[in-house]
C-alpha cells in the first residue's frame, strides 16, 4: 500500500521539477482517452507553450460541474473543458470563472453564441440513429415518432445522463406544455431507458431497439472506421436539440495568461482540426479538417433553450418526465 | 487475535466516521428533511426490497440442488468448475446485460423485472453454488459413518446430517446476495425499462451526482442501512454447525464424477457460457486491436488488486477470529451495509477538502476495495475457524497452549485450504472494479476497467469486448490457480 501510494507522489514531484508551468485542465474521460482529442491537443499545445498540460478526466460534464461546486475557489484547475451549454448558467452562478477576452466572431455555431466566459469548441445535434438495413419506416419528425411510429427506441435516463437530458429538452422544445402527454405516448415505444450512452449504444449495436438516442455525428464514426454506411441519423423536421461543448478559465488560476492562451488555442485551426475525428462532434471553425464522412451527415435545424431557462426548470421537467413515464 | 479484531473493527468504524465527515463537508444544501419522505420514496423503497428479496431467494433456491449434487462426492477437476463459478460473480455487468438480452429476448421481455432477476441470477447463483458446495464438502465423514452404523439411509442422512448444514450455510449466502442485489445499479436501470423500476441506488446516484444533494444521500443511506440491518438480524446465523468439519483429510480420493454430476456440470457450464457467446463473437469479429496503454493499465490494476486482497484477508481474519454480537455482525459486512456511492463520495470529499485527493488515489482505492471484498470472504473463514474453535479450544485451554502455537497448530491447518480462494476472490473483485478510479480521474491513472470504459465511450465497442475478454481470462487464470492450490492444500495433512 505504501509503495503504490508513493508512485503518484514521485510523478508529481518529477513533473514539478522538469516544467516551469503546469496548466491543469479538468475535462471528461472520453476526452482524455487515447481515442479522444486529449493526446493530440496535449502534444500540440505543449509544443507551442513550453509548458506542461495536465488533463484530469472526470466521468462526464455533470461530474465536472459537481467537482467545481465541491472545490469552489480552492480548485486546482486552471481551465474547465467539457461543460455543455445547458450547464453554463449554473456554473456561472458559482462566480469562479474568468473572462476570456477572445473574439468568437469567426466561429460558426448552430445558434448565436456570445459569452464572455465560455469559449465553445465543438457541438453536435442529438439524433435517433437507426440501421437502414433493418428499419424502413423512418419517422420524419419528432411528432411522427411520438404519435404514429411503430418503431421501438432506446434512450438514456434524463436524471443522470447528458443525452437523456438532451431528449428531455428536445421533447420540451417541441411539445411545450403538452410534454406530459408526449412522454406517455413515447413510453409505449420505449424498449428501455439506460443509465448512460454506453449501455444504450451497446444494446443498439447488438441489434436491440430500432432506434437509439445518440448524435447526428455517430454515423460518421461507423463510416470512417468500420467502413459501413448502414447506420443513419433520422432527420426530424421540427429541428434537433443541440449540445455545444465549451471551456472556460477559472479566476483562481495562478496562470491567467497561460489559461487564456489555451482557450485561444482551442479555437485555433491547430486544435479544431483534432475534434471532428476524435470527439466525433462538429468543430466550431468552419475551415477545420474533418473526416470525409462528415460531408454525408444530415444538417438539421437547431432547437435549444437558453441556459438560464434550463437551469430554472430542469428539476421540474425531470419530475414531469418521471411521473409521466412511471405510470 | 483479539487485538487484531479490535483494530479491524476500529478501522471499519473509522471509515464510516471519515465518510460521514466528508459528507458533512459537502457544500450542497438540499430540501427540508421531511420533503424526502414522499410517495415516490416509499415506492422506490418497496421496489428495492421486493427486487432484492426475489433475486436472493431465487438465487439460493436455484443454487441448492446444484450444490447438493456437486458435493455428493469429490470429483476430478472440480477446481475448474469452482473457478468458473467464481468468475461469474465478478463478471462486468454490461457483459451480463448484453448477454442476457441477446440470449433471452426471444423468449421473454428482458426489459422488466424478469430481466433484472435473470441478470442477477447469472451474477449470483454461481457464487451461491460455490459457497453452499463448500459448506457441504466440510461435513465430517465421521458423521456419515456414524449415521450408517445407526442404519441411516439416504433420506435420513439428508434429514439429520446435510439439512442442518444447508440451513446454516444458506443464511449468509442469502444475506450477501440480498445486499448485493439491493445495491444493484446498472442492471436495475438498464433492464428496468424506465423509472417505474427505480431502486434506492439509482435515487442515491441521482441525488449525489445530479441534484448535488448530500441530505438526500444521507436519507437514502440511512434507509439502506436500516433495511440491510433488518435482513441481517432476521437471517442471523447461529454458531457454525458442529457437523461441519473437514472431510477431505479422510476421503481425499477424487474419482470420475458420477452420472448425475456429469449432467449437472454440463448443464451448468452450458447455461453459464451461453450468454457469453455474444461477447466472444464481438471480440473475435476482427483481429486484435490493442491499446498503447494496455500494459500500464494491467499493471496498475494488478498491483492495486494485490494490495487490496492482502488487506482484505487481514481484515477478514481479524473479524473471523472475533465472536459475533448484534453490532459486530453489521461490521462483518464492511462497506456493503452502506451504498457504495455514498462511501466513495464521502471519502473522496474529505480527501478533496484536505487537498490530498490526487495523491491518495491508490490508497483510497485499496482501502475501499478491501472493505468491499472483506464481507464476501468472511463467511467461509469464520465457518472454518469456528468449527475448529468449538472442537479444540477446550483442549488448548487445558494444555495452556499459547495463542501463537494455537494459531500454528490449530487454525492454520483449518484455514490453509481456503486462503488461496479468499485471496483470489478479493484480487479479481478488485481487478474488475471501476470504482474510485473514475472519480479521481487523473489522466495518468489508468486501470483495465477504466480503459474498457473509455473504449466504449469512444465507440470502440469491439476493442472493449476484446479487453473484457482479456480481463476475464486474467481473472479466470487467477481463480483456477487458487482453486487448484486450495485443493492441493486440503490434501496435505495439517
Amino acid at each position: 500500500m505504501k509503495v503504490s501510494s508513493l508512485i503518484p507522489f514521485t510523478i508529481a514531484s518529477l513533473s514539478a521539477v522538469s516544467f516551469a508551468d503546469t496548466l491543469t485542465v479538468y475535462t471528461y474521460q472520453s476526452f482524455t482517452s487515447e481515442w479522444g482529442p486529449g493526446p493530440a491537443i496535449e502534444e500540440k499545445f505543449e509544443a507551442q507553450c513550453g509548458c506542461d498540460l495536465e488533463l484530469i478526466g472526470l466521468e462526464d460534464g455533470v461530474s465536472l460541474l459537481n467537482r467545481l461546486k465541491l472545490e469552489g475557489k480552492q480548485t486546482q484547475a486552471d481551465v474547465v473543458l467539457g461543460l455543455d451549454d445547458a450547464l453554463l448558467e449554473e456554473t456561472k452562478s458559482l462566480g469562479i470563472l474568468a473572462d476570456h477576452g477572445l473574439s468568437l466572431s469567426n466561429l460558426s455555431l448552430p445558434y448565436a453564441f456570445n459569452d464572455e466566459q465560455f469559449v465553445p469548441y465543438d457541438y453536435g445535434h442529438f439524433a435517433f440513429i437507426y440501421d437502414e438495413t433493418k428499419v424502413s419506416d423512418v419517422p420524419g419528425s419528432l411528432k411522427e415518432l411520438v404519435e404514429d411510429s411503430e418503431l421501438s427506441i432506446i434512450y438514456q435516463d434524463p436524471r443522470i445522463s447528458t443525452p437523456g437530458q438532451g431528449l428531455m429538452l428536445w421533447v420540451k422544445s417541441v411539445y411545450g406544455e403538452n410534454s406530459d402527454e408526449a412522454w406517455k405516448q413515447l413510453k409505449q415505444k420505449t424498449l428501455t431507458v439506460t443509465p448512460g450512452w454506453s449501455e444504450a449504444y451497446s444494446l443498439f449495436l447488438e441489434g436491440k431497439g430500432d432506434m437509439v438516442l445518440s448524435y447526428v455525428t455517430s454515423p460518421a464514426y461507423h463510416m470512417t472506421w468500420e467502413d459501413t454506411d448502414k447506420y443513419k441519423a433520422a432527420e426530424f423536421s421540427e429541428g434537433h436539440y443541440v449540445q455545444v461543448e465549451t471551456a472556460a478559465a477559472l479566476s483562481s488560476s495562478k496562470q491567467p495568461e497561460l489559461a487564456k492562451s489555451f482557450l485561444a488555442f482551442l479555437i485555433s485551426k491547430d486544435a479544431q482540426d483534432v475534434f471532428a475525428g476524435t470527439n466525433w462532434m462538429w468543430p466550431v471553425l468552419p475551415e477545420a479538417e474533418k473526416p470525409e464522412a462528415f460531408s454525408l451527415l444530415i444538417q438539421p435545424k437547431t432547437l435549444y433553450f437558453p441556459s438560464a431557462e434550463v437551469n430554472e426548470n430542469r428539476s421540474r421537467w425531470i419530475k414531469e418526465w418521471r411521473s409521466a413515464v412511471s405510470q | 487475535m483479539s487485538v487484531l479484531s479490535r483494530v479491524v473493527s476500529l478501522f471499519i468504524l473509522l471509515t464510516f466516521v471519515l465518510c460521514a465527515a466528508g459528507l458533512y463537508l459537502h457544500p450542497g444544501v438540499g430540501l427540508p428533511w421531511r420533503d424526502y419522505f414522499d410517495g415516490w420514496f416509499f415506492s422506490v423503497l418497496q421496489f428495492s426490497i421486493v427486487q432484492a428479496l426475489l433475486s436472493s431467494a431465487i438465487s439460493v433456491v436455484v443454487a441448492l440442488p446444484f450444490s447438493w449434487v456437486l458435493a455428493r462426492k469429490p470429483f476430478q477437476y472440480q477446481w475448474a468448475l469452482k473457478g468458473l463459478l467464481n468468475l461469474f460473480f465478478i463478471m462486468p455487468v454490461l457483459v451480463i446485460i448484453l448477454g442476457v438480452v441477446t440470449a433471452y429476448s426471444d423468449w421473454l421481455n428482458v426489459f422488466s423485472l424478469k430481466g433484472i432477476l435473470l441478470a442477477h441470477l447469472y451474477l449470483n447463483v454461481p457464487f451461491a453454488i460455490r459457497m453452499i458446495w463448500q459448506s457441504l464438502e466440510n461435513i465430517s465423514g465421521e458423521y456419515y459413518r456414524l449415521g450408517s452404523t445407526m442404519g441411516f439411509g439416504r433420506i435420513h442422512a439428508f434429514r439429520w446430517i446435510e439439512l442442518p448444514v444447508l440451513l446454516q450455510a444458506i443464511r449468509p449466502v442469502f444475506v450477501l446476495i440480498f445486499i448485493l442485489c439491493f445495491s444493484s445499479f446498472t442492471v436495475v436501470l438498464t433492464l428496468g425499462g424506465g423509472p417505474e423500476n427505480t431502486n434506492l441506488e439509482v435515487a442515491i446516484f441521482q441525488a449525489l451526482k445530479l441534484d448535488f444533494d448530500p441530505k438526500a444521500g444521507v436519507v437514502y443511506a440511512c434507509a439502506h442501512i436500516a433495511i440491510i440491518a433488518l435482513v441481517i438480524a432476521a437471517f442471523k446465523r447461529q454458531t457454525a454447525s458442529a457437523l461441519e468439519f473437514s472431510r477431505q483429510s479422510i476421503s481425499p480420493k477424487k474419482a470420475q464424477p458420477n452420472f448425475i454430476q456429469v449432467i449437472t456440470v454440463v448443464l451448468l457450464v452450458l447455461v453459464l457460457v451461453y450468454p457469453l457467446y455474444s461477447l466472444a463473437s464481438s471480440a473475435f469479429s476482427v483481429g486484435w486491436i490493442g491499446s498503447t496503454r494496455l500494459f500500464e493499465a494491467m499493471l496498475t490494476s494488478l498491483l492495486i488488486a494485490i494490495f487490496s486482497a492482502l488487506l482484505s484477508i487481514l481484515l477478514a481474519l481479524g473479524r473471523a477470529f472475533s465472536s459475533q454480537n448484534r453490532f459486530t455482525q453489521l461490521i462483518d459486512f464492511g462497506l456493503l451495509i452502506l451504498p457504495v456511492m455514498v462511501v466513495i463520495t464521502g471519502l473522496f470529499l474529505l480527501a478533496l477538502r484536505l487537498g490530498i485527493a490526487f495523491r491518495v488515489t491508490h490508497v483510497l482505492i485499496v482501502w475501499v476495495n478491501s472493505l468491499m471484498a472483506m464481507p464476501l470472504i468472511i463467511p467461509a473463514l469464520r465457518n472454518r475457524i469456528e468449527s475448529y474453535k468449538n472442537r479444540y479450544s477446550p483442549l488448548c485451554d487445558v494444555l495452556g497452549m499459547p495463542s501463537g502455537t494455537q494459531l500454528r497448530l490449530v487454525y492454520w491447518p483449518a484455514i490453509r485450504s481456503i486462503l488461496p480462494w479468499s485471496f483470489a476472490l478479493s484480487v479479481v473483485l478488485s481487478v474488475g472494479d471501476l470504482g474510485v478510479g473514475v472519480m479521481v480521474g487523473s489522466a495518468s491513472f489508468i486501470t483495465l476497467p477504466i480503459l474498457i470504459y473509455q473504449a466504449i465511450g469512444s465507440y470502440q465497442m469491439v476493442l472493449a469486448s476484446q479487453l473484457t475478454l482479456l480481463l476475464l481470462l486474467l481473472c479466470a487464470l487467477i481463480l483456477f490457480i487458487a482453486e487448484w492450490t486450495g485443493e492441493k492444500q486440503a490434501h496435505v495433512k495439517g
